[in-house]
């Protein structure tokens, strides 16, 4: 059977759409006219002249820009009912758009499951969070003398909502108030100090990066509103210059919180008025913590010990791991695994986090993780990984210790370039170093906190 | 009190109140409602029920919010994870929890292809956004694409074999001897991605879009212009490589040709003879180009 070749080696890139497009639309007409010959078989071969982007009708697209370097543009249309879609994948809009818009709700109790969130722990694969219907309500009560609103308020979050920080505040608890919420799918400080004053955003929910990068496009001289309110950051600590810098620039101070996504987000505030600084703050409404020994008896103040907390926010457990949720559940208080201080007023100091984890755009890393994957490569003996921070405001860095297999040569390009491959960006290490061997226990066991020698750990809040 | 209620009971509430803002527009608290009573009762026609868990991965979009909600409101069980993730990542979360459904955008549906034979509890890939980014560079992309009727394969899974199977074939004719294709994936060689293809579906046809690299791929100019959503990006800075990198140098256009339709003819039995638009075609080619360039 003969099929029909198009070659088209001159293309526009509007051509990479339109020529396709132009041959089905044919074929699909021409059934419903008969007499019509009908379209054959056709195979499209395409190189284009110049340079050219072809976008989705969602897709930002900087079209003076493109001009001034010669890039051609072309928009797809919007997916709609007739368009085609990737095969064998059902659109979101066309099974809302045959549905009907009453439905009512089951009837969970505060005890189902709502949302199972991945985090990464000490040990290698990530856990699913149990968070029930209950965890996200108290979530809401939580924090409801933190940020009091008005119907006039309105939240933007700029962290994910597949965050448990984004979800469970940026999310369930300004739709909880009943205050709007300002979406952001793509987040740049350029665009969010734009829409800021013309949305009016009034509560900010964030990380310290993004802080950090708001504070410097503020400087810039981009526009900005003194509209905020309230700004709140959590997942990683907050330097105190950069709360400092932010409320001379934006005339608000930072509301540092602490938690964790087995605790549905925040637990303890840094109060607005009586902010301590360096500090997490007060447990908040209806939570509990305590600095515990390792047998779990609370310790008097100023004693660093582990947190434990307890209250409604507290997880169901882990996902499928009866084990790890006994590990770390006990009569109703998880240990959180960090280590932290309590002083005479009641204001929470977290002076380590969980062990080795490692933060980094507000996600939690964990170093097993990848180190699991170094030692799959074939010329890779061990490695060990670690975070560093080299400047306070710097995000942390991934660094990879790698000891190359007998007689093999090693680059940081291949070791870098085999972690993109496999690994979302933000995991893959920014620094490699090689080393004849590792630093180990009595017990064999990777001492990764002798591989941070020489780097001061400013995550580390300093007691004055 | 629950999630479920929770809005329902705002929206009642304040039904006119904005609940989401979302470029430029409003969505209120009423019609917030109302779009995740049609989505939950749209996941509940496909079998979606009490306890089942739905993946969900996707930014903060207004459909964000519906699928979150429309879970609690059917008594599911909300999976959102990070748009970022890839391959392995995203094979083990959707592993673990035993996902039903997957609720993503169109651009990473490959990404989910890869890895779908591998999980068996997945029945259904929800897709929603129009974030899609082909880059299109003069020296370095070429493209293949196919307007092909869906009775010219058995099923989905054999289309994407045969195309697989056949741009192998071409490659591997013009010395590439390394190069190797995994299910409904992309063509790699030591890793690194040399070409890619899917397939969409427009009634009975099934539209092939194939991107092969036949120089080193250069992103720096397209990025300058262009604001990639991290998750985008991240899939675009997929490690590649060419046909030049991997031969140390590049065939001739008509060498390249040759061997990639000869090898598409023999796996799908069929002899190409060069032709051109009909009439009628060309109409709507100059409609559609039109469309693309004044959006």
């Amino acid at each position: 059977m003969e099929w029909r070749l198009i070659c088209n080696t001159e293309a526009g890139v509007a051509d990479l759409l339109a020529l396709p497009a132009a041959v089905a639309e044919a074929r699909i007409a021409g059934r419903y006219i008969l007499a019509q010959r009908s379209v054959p078989e056709t195979i499209i071969l395409q190189r284009v002249k110049r340079k050219g982007i072809l976008a989705g009708a969602e897709v930002v697209i900087d079209k003076e820009g493109a001009q001034r370097k010669g890039i051609e543009v072309a928009t797809q249309p919007r997916g709609g009912r007739r368009g085609a879609r990737p095969a064998e994948t059902i659109s979101l809009q066309e099974l809302m758009l045959k549905a009907k818009d009453k439905f009512s709700s089951a009837d969970s109790p505060p005890d189902e499951l709502a949302a199972l969130i991945y985090t990464s722990g000490t040990t290698g694969n990530p856990k699913g969070v149990m968070l029930t219907h209950g965890n996200f309500l108290a979530e809401c009560e939580a924090t409801s003398e933190i940020i009091t609103t008005t119907e006039e308020d309105r939240f933007a979050s700029l962290v994910p909502f597949f965050h448990i920080y984004g979800l469970a505040i940026g999310l369930v608890v300004s739709l909880f108030r009943g205050c709007g919420t300002v979406l952001f799918p793509q987040y740049s400080p350029r665009q969010f100090l734009k829409r800021m004053g013309q949305e009016k955003v009034s509560i900010l929910i964030a990380i310290p990066t993004q802080y950090h990068h708001l504070l410097l496009a503020a400087k810039k001289g981009l526009i900005h509103h003194r509209c905020l309110k309230y700004c709140i950051s959590g997942a990683a600590p907050l330097p105190v210059k950069v709360i400092q810098a932010f409320k001379e620039t934006f005339g608000v101070g930072i509301l540092e919180g602490y938690g964790l996504t087995e605790t549905t987000a925040a637990v303890a505030v840094n109060p607005h008025e009586e902010a301590k600084p360096g500090s997490v703050g007060k447990a908040v409404k209806g939570i509990q913590i305590k600095i515990a020994d390792d047998h779990g008896n609370a310790l008097p103040p100023n004693k660093v010990g582990e947190v434990l907390v307890k209250g409604e926010v507290v997880m169901k457990g882990y996902y499928n791991l009866p084990q790890e949720t006994q590990e770390v559940l006990n009569d109703g208080w998880l240990r959180t695994g960090d280590l932290g201080y309590q002083d005479e007023e009641g204001y929470f100091y977290i002076t380590e986090r969980k062990k080795d984890i490692i933060i980094k755009g507000g996600f939690n890393i964990s170093p097993a993780e990848i180190e699991e994957l170094l030692c799959s490569h074939p010329k890779v003996k061990e490695a060990a990984v670690v975070g560093q921070k080299e400047k306070e405001d710097r995000e942390e860095a991934i660094k990879a210790f790698v000891v190359p297999a007998e007689g093999e040569e090693l680059t940081s390009a291949e070791i870098i370039g085999y972690c993109r491959m496999r690994l979302a960006s933000y995991k893959v290490p920014d620094e490699v170093e090689f080393r004849q061997n590792l630093p180990k226990s009595a017990t064999g066991k990777v001492l990764r906190k002798e591989l941070r020698q020489g780097y001061k750990d400013l995550r580390v809040i300093e007691r004055e | 009190m629950n999630l479920g209620r929770l809005l329902e009971e705002r929206a009642k509430k304040h039904p006119k109140r904005a609940a989401l803002l979302y470029e430029g527009k409003a969505i209120s608290f009423e019609e917030l409602n109302k779009n995740v009573n049609r989505l939950a009762n749209g996941l509940k026609d496909l079998g979606i029920s009490r306890g089942d868990r739905v993946a969900i991965m996707l930014p903060n979009t207004p459909e964000f919010v519906y699928s979150f909600f429309a879970c609690q409101r059917l008594g599911a069980v909300a999976v959102p994870f990070n748009t970022m993730y890839k391959g392995g990542e995203i094979l083990y979360i959707l592993k673990d929890c035993g996902a039903k459904a997957v609720i993503t955008l169109n651009s990473a549906v490959p990404l989910i292809n890869e890895i779908r034979p591998e999980l068996p509890h997945l029945q259904y890939i929800i897709t929603t956004g129009e974030r899609n980014i082909t880059f299109a560079d003069p020296d370095s992309t070429l493209f293949l694409q196919g307007v092909l009727s869906k009775a010219v394969f058995r099923d989905l899974d054999e289309a994407y074999s045969r195309i697989g199977d056949a741009m192998v074939q071409g490659l591997r004719k013009l010395g590439l001897k390394e190069v190797w294709y995994k299910h409904r994936g992309s063509l790699r060689i030591r890793g690194r991605k040399i070409a890619g293809f899917y397939f969409s579906e427009i009634e009975d046809l099934y539209i092939l879009n194939v991107i092969c690299f036949l120089t080193p791929f250069d992103p720096t100019d397209f990025f300058s212009v262009i604001w990639v959503p991290p998750e985008v990006k991240d899939k675009v800075i997929e490690p590649l490589t060419s046909i030049q990198e991997e031969l140390g140098k590049r065939p001739t256009d008509e060498e390249i040709k040759r061997a990639i339709l000869s090898a598409l003819e023999e796996k799908l039995g069929t002899k190409l003879k060069e032709g051109a638009l009909t009439r009628d075609e060309k109409l709507g080619y100059e409609k559609h180009k039109a469309l693309a360039k004044r959006r």
